[in-house]
């Protein structure tokens, strides 16, 4: 088992969790991933590894609630730990040798270009920092950014931050003021990876983008992670997860995106079911603690009802009023986990190029 | 073993039950049944426990095949699983998988007139009658054991230890000398596989401190993630993982070396004195032609690995969905493919099987073919894929397969398919599985330096010891052979354990005599009165003397073939052939 030291929602949707894995600490470098198993039912999902520390045994990972194991994953607290946890997979990236490098970060892979933008601060490589993300409220690591690189600029899709627009625009403007890269770096959504492409080929900038493709065992054996890299198919989990953007096929990598699309959809709404279904159980707790003698039968779960229907209740049989409160609040409880559903599916993969990068 | 005088002339293997097709078809539950008590009493007694016992040489572990046949012939149901067990760790899963038909049960006697005698379901009853009498059972083996290694101090005694696994005319598998001492020795095996397995229950069984690195968050390799739940059922499995680490070996698993730690580190600051790398068979192979990276295309690997490993087959459940089309093709020959072929079937599609030779060439154990077909599995041989194509999307609609016709044989032995002009068609499918065979997994070769690799990246070694290039290191299995079977896996085991063995204490039978005087006058006299016990059934094991000159015949003629540079199989097959029509 593998502790989980601490847990921390950087927004609404992303979580940056510590973990307890003294091997791996030691081992593990940027661009590297773990996989990880909640428990025995649970899926094997990657995760590129966000930071480290060999010191205290521990490896920081960050992810985007937007699968089935992800929501779940997202609701573990400090304490509790995860059955699997292995690593490290994949190569580290290559960023030996580069002096001036220009790091991206889409969505949530801003949390995994940010120890790769480190790592070249710290090894003496001047490096330009560009994030995209949706709308500003999703905005994460500025501050860890900002002491690292020589200067970053933030996009959004609405432009609520000011800077409407996707990320190609810097860099090609950075690029044609003379920034002279001799790195580029793209970690985040396919599409924007195959843009930064794009865009650097015309000046034959060398530029890696990591794949985050489906998995399952991860240790080079079962073939679900290969990716089109020029003639041949290469494998996620043991060539990359970095390749030559310039030879990848991000279109049918994309295609094979959606492979399992139709499970993780339904798999996300059966699991805002169960997460709300578990919010009913605290109700249901609630109630039975009302319930308990020596307790006044004044406390209740967290539904609250309006003063109307208090006083509805309190003119009522005390048998009767107990159960029609019973089914007052199971009620308002389906409701919010409707709610939480509709939510989640909302906060679902596809909806924005910045989701899905994580699972 | 005495020989069998009366034996059942019975042409054909006793039926094993097996669960009905209709059924099977739609449950991932095991499929065949095994013997009862008397069907397996029935079934040794086809054997005639002939002088040449070829079935020996025939096993790539040395299971001494005629006397534990001859145990449960005569209802002595623990020795026989003594017998057994001694020589192979992991009985009820050879039972189950082993390809019998082009082993032990290829040069039985009893098949060149009539079925031979069915070896593997003798070995699944034997193994399974363990498990329902585990206290008879450990006590037999523990007798046998303690019997044995006091044989082995005396000369006679370490023939007559000998004999039963040593083939006519042939060497005995390697084992570790009875009576050497480990305890003084750490060894690490990466990866847990049969190999893996085999090889740390023989180390444990003689002291050594047994640790084992696997990859993935189960033990058991292969016979986990690859082989489905209704060839090899994984509580049965868990239970043999679970007898050798009673035996005292320890698992770490989550652990990838090579990645985690390299093998120089194990062997230093990790302070192990030997290193057994058996990591199997790594990434796919893939077909090479046009849409491969079409949806609803996967390789054997991934779909086997979703439904055993993951048991996404009771997804919801377990949260690893898998994709299963309506109408699946399956491409390959071999048991990973008719694996994959009757999951699919059980995942609910319609499944076409694609072979480019013909069903004569199938590497695939028989009686999953058989099992397949029963299944309601199309077989379309001598076909081979050479497009794939999909729709607007993205996703698999058809493959297109070619006519195949069979030429002049090439250098594995086969005959060389080649493509019929013309004959181009189509078959509709939204789900096709690659399943042509692996590459190996580069991540050991990559890590240690000084590790002599083949242009496959397949790790050379000492064949009779399974030593690398690296002192200290050994290594078997696939990633050594490149794709087999778990048996040829588990001889490596026992070799490479031998190997190690003998590097690590090289003063190995001395030692073990040693330590049986030390052991005392009284334990001397036992194994002397033991050992003549043993040498007076070894007489009357002995038939009549015209036999044995016939096998004395029969062993100089094999000799002659091998000197005249036949194969030692092919020669042995030759020489008991010839003997038989001389007897005519």
């Amino acid at each position: 088992m593998y502790p989980i030291v601490s847990v921390e929602a950087l927004n609404d949707e992303v979580t940056r969790m510590v973990v307890s894995a003294p091997d791996i600490a030691r081992k593990i470098k940027p661009g590297q991933f773990i996989m990880l198993r909640i428990d025995e039912v649970g899926e094997r999902i990657p995760l590129t590894m966000n930071d480290c520390d060999p010191k205290a045994g521990t490896v920081t990972i960050v992810f985007q609630a937007v699968g089935a194991t992800t929501m779940r994953l997202a609701t573990l607290k400090p304490g509790d730990a995860l059955l699997d946890f292995v690593g490290p997979l994949g190569n580290p990236t290559e960023l030996e040798g580069a002096k001036r490098a220009c790091v991206i970060g889409g969505g949530l892979g801003t949390a995994i270009a940010y120890p790769q933008a480190k790592w070249l601060h710290d090894h003496g490589c001047q490096v330009d920092v560009i994030t995209g993300f949706r709308t500003q409220d999703l905005v994460i690591m500025q501050d860890e950014i900002e002491a690292v690189a020589s200067r970053s600029i933030v996009m959004t899709d609405d432009g609520s931050n000011g800077n409407k627009g996707v990320v190609t625009e810097p860099l090609k403007r950075w690029i044609d003021e003379g920034a002279d890269y001799d790195l580029v770096l793209a970690v985040g959504p396919v599409i924007m990876m195959k843009f930064v492409a794009k865009t650097t080929e015309p000046y034959g900038i060398p530029t890696l983008v990591s794949m985050n493709p489906l998995m399952i065992d991860g240790t080079g054996m079962c073939g679900g992670c290969r990716v089109k890299v020029g003639d041949e198919y290469l494998h996620a989990c043991v060539d990359g997860p970095d390749f030559d953007g310039h030879l990848v096929d991000f279109d049918a990598a994309m295609r094979r995106g959606v492979m399992y699309q139709g499970y993780e959809g339904s798999a996300r709404k059966a699991m805002a079911k169960q997460l709300s279904e578990a919010r009913d159980c605290d109700v249901a707790a609630g109630l039975r603690e009302a319930d308990a003698p020596g307790e006044g039968g004044r406390a209740r779960g967290r539904i609250t009802l309006d003063e109307a229907t208090e006083a509805q209740l309190a003119s009522m049989e005390p048998d009767k009023a107990k159960k029609v409160r019973a089914a007052l609040e199971a009620k308002a409880a389906r409701e919010a986990a409707a709610a939480a559903a509709a939510h989640a599916e909302q906060a679902g993969a596809g909806q924005s190029v910045y989701d899905g990068e994580g699972e | 073993m005495a020989k069998m005088v009366n034996y059942n002339r019975q042409g054909y293997k006793t039926p094993m039950p097996v669960l009905d097709p209709a059924e099977r078809a739609h449950t991932f539950a095991e499929v065949s049944l095994g013997y009862n008590a008397e069907r397996a009493v029935n079934e040794a007694r086809r054997c005639i426990q002939c002088n040449s016992r070829p079935c020996v040489a025939g096993c790539p572990v040395g299971v001494p095949v005629r006397e534990f046949i001859g145990h449960i012939a005569h209802r002595d149901f623990p020795a026989a699983y003594a017998a057994v067990k001694d020589a192979n760790a992991l009985p009820a899963i050879c039972g189950r998988v082993c390809p019998q038909e082009s082993q032990c049960e290829g040069v039985c006697m009893r098949g060149r007139k009539g079925e031979a005698v069915g070896i593997g379901r003798l070995e699944r009853f034997i193994a399974d009658w363990a498990t329902e009498h585990p206290e008879e059972a450990e006590q037999a083996l523990a007798e046998r054991r303690a019997a044995r290694a006091a044989a082995h101090a005396r000369p006679e005694g370490a023939a007559a230890n000998a004999e039963e696994i040593t083939p006519l005319g042939g060497k005995a598998v390697p084992v570790i000398p009875p009576g050497t001492d480990l305890s003084a020795f750490r060894v690490a095996v990466v990866g847990s596989g049969p190999a893996s397995l085999t090889c740390a229950g023989e180390l444990a069984k003689f002291g050594a401190q047994v640790t084992v690195f696997e990859a993935l968050h189960e033990v058991g390799g292969v016979l986990t993630y690859g082989i489905p739940e209704f060839r090899l059922p994984k509580d049965l499995v868990a239970r043999e993982v679970e007898a050798i680490r009673d035996l005292g070996v320890s698992f770490e698993v989550n652990a990838v070396v090579g990645k985690l730690f390299d093998v120089d580190e194990l062997m230093g600051e990790r302070g192990f004195d030997a290193v057994f790398v058996a990591t199997g068979a790594g990434l796919p192979s893939y077909l090479g032609i046009e849409g491969e990276g079409l949806n609803g295309v996967c390789v054997a690997n991934e779909l086997l690995t979703r439904v055993n490993l993951m048991k996404s087959y009771r997804y919801p459940e377990y949260e690893t969905p898998v994709f299963a089309g309506q109408k699946c093709v399956v491409v390959g020959g071999g048991n990973v493919a008719m694996d994959a072929a009757r999951t699919a079937k059980r995942l609910g599609a319609d499944v076409t099987v694609v072979y480019r030779r013909s069903r004569e060439e199938m590497p695939a154990r028989l009686e999953e073919i058989r099992h397949a077909e029963e299944e309601g599995i199309r077989f379309a041989t001598l076909t081979n894929p050479v497009r794939l194509i999909g729709d607007d999307a993205g996703w698999l609609t058809g493959v297109e397969v070619v006519d195949m016709e069979l030429g002049e044989p090439d250098e594995s032995g086969r005959r060389r398919p080649s493509a019929v002009p013309g004959s181009n068609h189509v078959i509709d499918c939204d789900m096709f599985v690659i399943s042509i065979g692996n590459r190996t997994n580069p991540l050991i070769a990559q890590t240690t330096p000084g590790l002599e690799t083949t242009s496959r990246n397949l790790i050379v070694v000492d064949e009779e010891t399974c030593a690398t290039s690296v002192p200290g290191v050994y290594a078997g299995g696939d990633a050594v052979s490149g794709a087999a079977t778990v048996i040829l896996a588990m001889g490596a085991g026992k070799r490479a354990a031998a190997g190690i063995a003998a590097y690590l204490n090289p003063e190995g039978p001395a030692v073990g005599e040693a330590l049986a005087e030390e052991a005392g006058e009284e334990r001397a006299e036992e194994s002397a009165v033991l050992a003549e016990e043993a040498a007076a059934e070894d007489v009357v094991a002995d038939v009549a003397p015209a036999d044995e000159a016939a096998a004395d015949e029969q062993a100089a003629l094999e000799a002659a073939l091998v000197a005249a540079g036949i194969a030692p199989d092919v020669a042995a097959r030759a020489a008991a052939a010839a003997l038989i029509e001389a007897a005519r």
